[in-house]
């Protein structure tokens, strides 16, 4: 019989074809149909939800679906005297709610809503000595932190305020033995963390700095026989997952590494027919995390019924190139 | 408030009350669950406490969590008119949101500034954190606040000191100093001592000791360093029990290598005796690739104090490569298809290969000191005649290379599993690209 292989098999009757309509219908009515208990238990992650939620309906070309004042009042609401905004009202500040809320009225083009000077300084206190950012004032460091300080700062046009050299030479002390990069140097590789350096180093200007070739082979081993893509080694397909080796493989000009119908294949068996949204993987649960990914993935794949997708900051990339801080190009040409 | 939630606000400050209750009864509590009853059967509490272990009935937990939490955050919520709550008030309701969702960061930092202000003791938080563990092995903010926790006492620990002679071995991270451990000889368990004469943690964390180079560490103040020196070994432990509720934790492996790195400083007595322990570990999980990974991080470090580790515990750095790559090698052949272990092999053979380069370099440039510590360690062992040449240092990284080449391609060869071949396939392309082919030096 063998050594089972971690994988899942597609059933025969998922999914074939993009069911957009019902995504932005699963979005758009999301959170309304909640109960109070799942509204409180995830209130923790309400702000990065909102901007799943927000990109994946202009993914989808129907963000106008969304109430724009009543966004931009919580987003608002959410920034604390410090300048760092919460991921909801009366809750902490954090590095993670603060990106999600600078791409939220990005979105919008409305971040004048936030007191930027203040925010800037806030993102710009949290660089330690050795460029690395911490999540909050409490001192956690995690390159996820570094990515959502740069990212929101070039969203603002204040790359200024940071000791940039210092952060790109934090990350690359993070980069593997296998070209991946983990959470703290030294620390396993690992796809979302890829993610986030990648991210990084394509907005500052570094790229070149990464083995492409074999971080590449690293990404493009995330490729399961069911054409789903996983984060590590013998983990389970999961379409996030083929969002963030996607979009890392996109930014360093390798996509053309992956598989692209297969993969395409595993991600549209994630759907749910009947409610709309995307799972993890087919036949599990939705949820809007997963719905973003999955559009995202499915647009960088080049679906032309999805609005194009930045693959740095998974935005649309119209609004990315209107803010000139589109690296696309240059993935292309490297 | 209507009808319907005046009774759930009742009921939910019944069973708030409930679990205090159970907690102040039973302080040894180590392990929770949600039972699954979905329904309350009848009005007896749907909370069951036996030997230390504690369920709650599922339906409960959402009215325990929802009063729990709006109370708490009602009280942090500074729009609103102050609400005054007790401390010991705000420990009890930030525990059961926590129970319940251990990923509101705002719960934990409520506890945070509980500590700093002296109305939490910081053991108490080490206590929950692992408690909380037993049911959500993979919280990532769990493993957060006790970086922070510890980070705490490390910190305590130097910034005390009389004499601010006290050394950091590397530079500043997370806002704090390292602790200098290497001199300070803590009795790790029977391999350990082994090692090294074991001393009392105790005893160990209130000496002065003298790290390497004659640097001096300094006195620790004694409640701070024995809650450091109990909980430090405690938490390789905790650890170990995370990784295996849920397999591939990157959570919990990645918090254990912190605590080696940044707690025990990478003291060589502690990356050896991880190294042994994690041995079996590894070999019953053989599809975990934290666990391979987190040997190639003791190996890495270890890699960086090649002439100590001679001097000190008599251990070779080659002959410990040497050792991983059969260790490998054989669970290669004994478990099939695990890319797992097969990315294992890739980095334990680059190791080598590093290793016997710079041997070879050497013998070509004798006056030439590439890697002063890998020198020193060929001096060393160079001198002790009849001692056990490793494979590093009796071959060329050729022939490494090529006896690497064979194996694989006779695994390849042998293989019964398509899946096993397709990975040794691969490894030989990897050889391949990695190390073209070299000449005979």
């Amino acid at each position: 019989m063998g050594t089972p292989v971690k994988d899942i098999t597609l059933p025969d009757n998922a999914p074939k074809t993009l069911l957009l309509q019902k995504h932005a219908d699963y979005i758009a009515a999301y959170g309304n149909k909640k109960d109070d208990y799942e509204y409180i238990m995830t209130e923790y992650l309400r702000m990065n939800g909102m901007y799943w939620g927000l990109t994946a309906l202009s993914l989808a070309g129907q963000l106008d679906r969304m109430d724009k004042k009543e966004v931009i009042s919580f987003a608002k609401s959410c920034q604390t005297e410090g300048g760092g905004v919460a991921c909801s009202v009366g809750h902490d500040p954090h590095m993670l709610s603060t990106l999600s809320a600078v791409q939220i009225l990005t979105l919008y083009d409305a971040v004048d809503n936030l007191n930027v000077e203040t925010l800037v300084s806030w993102v710009a206190g949290l660089q330690q000595d050795d460029g690395s950012f911490s999540g909050d004032k409490w001192g956690e460091v995690d390159t996820r932190f570094s990515f959502c300080a740069v990212a929101c700062l070039s969203l603002l046009g204040r790359l200024d305020a940071i000791n940039v050299d210092k952060a790109v030479d934090f990350v690359l002390s993070c980069m593997n033995f296998d070209g991946g990069f983990g959470c703290r140097p030294g620390s396993e590789s690992h796809s979302g963390q890829i993610y986030c350096c990648v991210g990084l180093l394509a907005i500052t200007g570094y790229l070149h700095k990464i083995n492409t070739d074999q971080l590449g082979w690293w990404l493009c081993e995330r490729q399961l026989p069911s054409g789903g893509l996983n984060g590590r080694p013998e983990k389970l397909p999961d379409v996030c997952y083929s969002w963030w080796v996607l979009a890392s493989m996109a930014a360093i000009g390798r996509l053309h590494w992956i598989d692209k119908d297969k993969l395409r294949a595993f991600m549209l068996a994630c759907q749910d027919e009947e409610t709309g949204g995307f799972a993890d993987r087919p036949g599990d649960m939705v949820d809007p995390f997963h719905t973003l990914f999955g559009l995202a993935g499915l647009s960088l794949l080049g679906d032309e019924s999805v609005q194009p997708v930045n693959p740095v900051y998974c935005m649309p990339e119209n609004i990315i190139r209107r803010l000139n801080l589109s690296t696309t190009d240059d993935a292309e040409n490297s | 408030m209507t009808k319907t939630n005046k009774m759930e606000d009742a009921r939910g400050r019944r069973l708030f009350a409930d679990l205090n209750h159970a907690f102040r009864k039973d302080p040894l509590i180590d392990e929770y669950d949600f039972l699954p009853v979905t329904e309350p059967q009848n009005n007896a509490s749907p909370l069951l406490l036996v030997e230390h272990k504690l369920g709650l009935e599922l339906w409960s937990v959402r009215l325990l969590f929802r009063y729990a939490y709006n109370r708490l955050m009602n009280w942090r919520d500074r729009n609103q008119a102050s609400v005054f709550i007790d401390p010991q008030e705000l420990i009890h309701l930030s525990r059961a949101v926590l129970m319940v969702n251990p990923d509101c960061y705002t719960a934990w930092n409520i506890r945070k500034e509980l500590i700093e202000n002296g109305d939490l003791p910081l053991a108490d938080d080490l206590k929950l954190g692992q408690l909380i563990l037993s049911k959500f092995p993979k919280s990532a903010e769990t493993f957060i606040h006790r970086r922070w926790l510890f980070q705490r006492l490390v910190n305590q620990c130097l910034s005390s000191s009389n004499d601010s002679t006290a050394s950091a071995d590397g530079h500043q991270e997370n806002g704090g100093a390292l602790l200098c451990m290497d001199g300070i000889d803590i009795a790790l368990g029977p391999e350990a001592n082994a090692l090294a004469n074991g001393i009392r943690p105790e005893a160990a964390a209130a000496a002065v000791a003298l790290g390497e180079g004659g640097r001096a560490c300094a006195a620790l103040p004694l409640e701070s360093s024995r809650l450091l020196a109990e909980n430090l070994h405690h938490e390789l432990t905790v650890c170990d029990r995370a990784a295996d509720s849920y397999a591939s934790n990157y959570y919990a492996w990645t918090h254990r290598a912190w605590v080696v790195r940044y707690c025990f400083n990478c003291s060589l007595q502690v990356l050896l005796g991880e190294l042994e322990r994690t041995q079996t570990w590894t070999m019953k999980h053989v599809s975990d690739h934290s666990g391979f990974h987190y040997r190639q991080f003791l190996l890495s470090n270890l890699t960086k104090h090649a002439a100590r580790l001679h001097r000190q515990y008599a251990k070779s750095l080659s002959g410990l490569v040497d050792a991983e790559h059969d260790f490998i090698c054989d669970l290669v052949q004994s478990f099939p298809s695990h890319e797992a272990l097969w990315y294992h092999r890739k980095f334990v053979f680059h190791l080598m290969m590093k290793s016997a380069k710079t041997y070879s370099s050497e013998a070509a440039a004798t006056d030439r000191v590439i890697n002063g510590e890998l020198q020193a360690l060929h001096d060393a062992v160079s001198k002790n005649d009849g001692q056990k040449r490793s494979r590093l240092e009796s071959h060329s990284p050729h022939v490494l290379r090529q006896r690497e080449m064979d194996a694989v391609q006779k695994t390849a060869s042998q293989a019964k599993e398509p899946f096993q071949k397709t990975l040794a396939r691969k490894y030989v392309e990897w050889l391949e690209k990695m190390f073209p082919s070299l000449k005979e030096t």
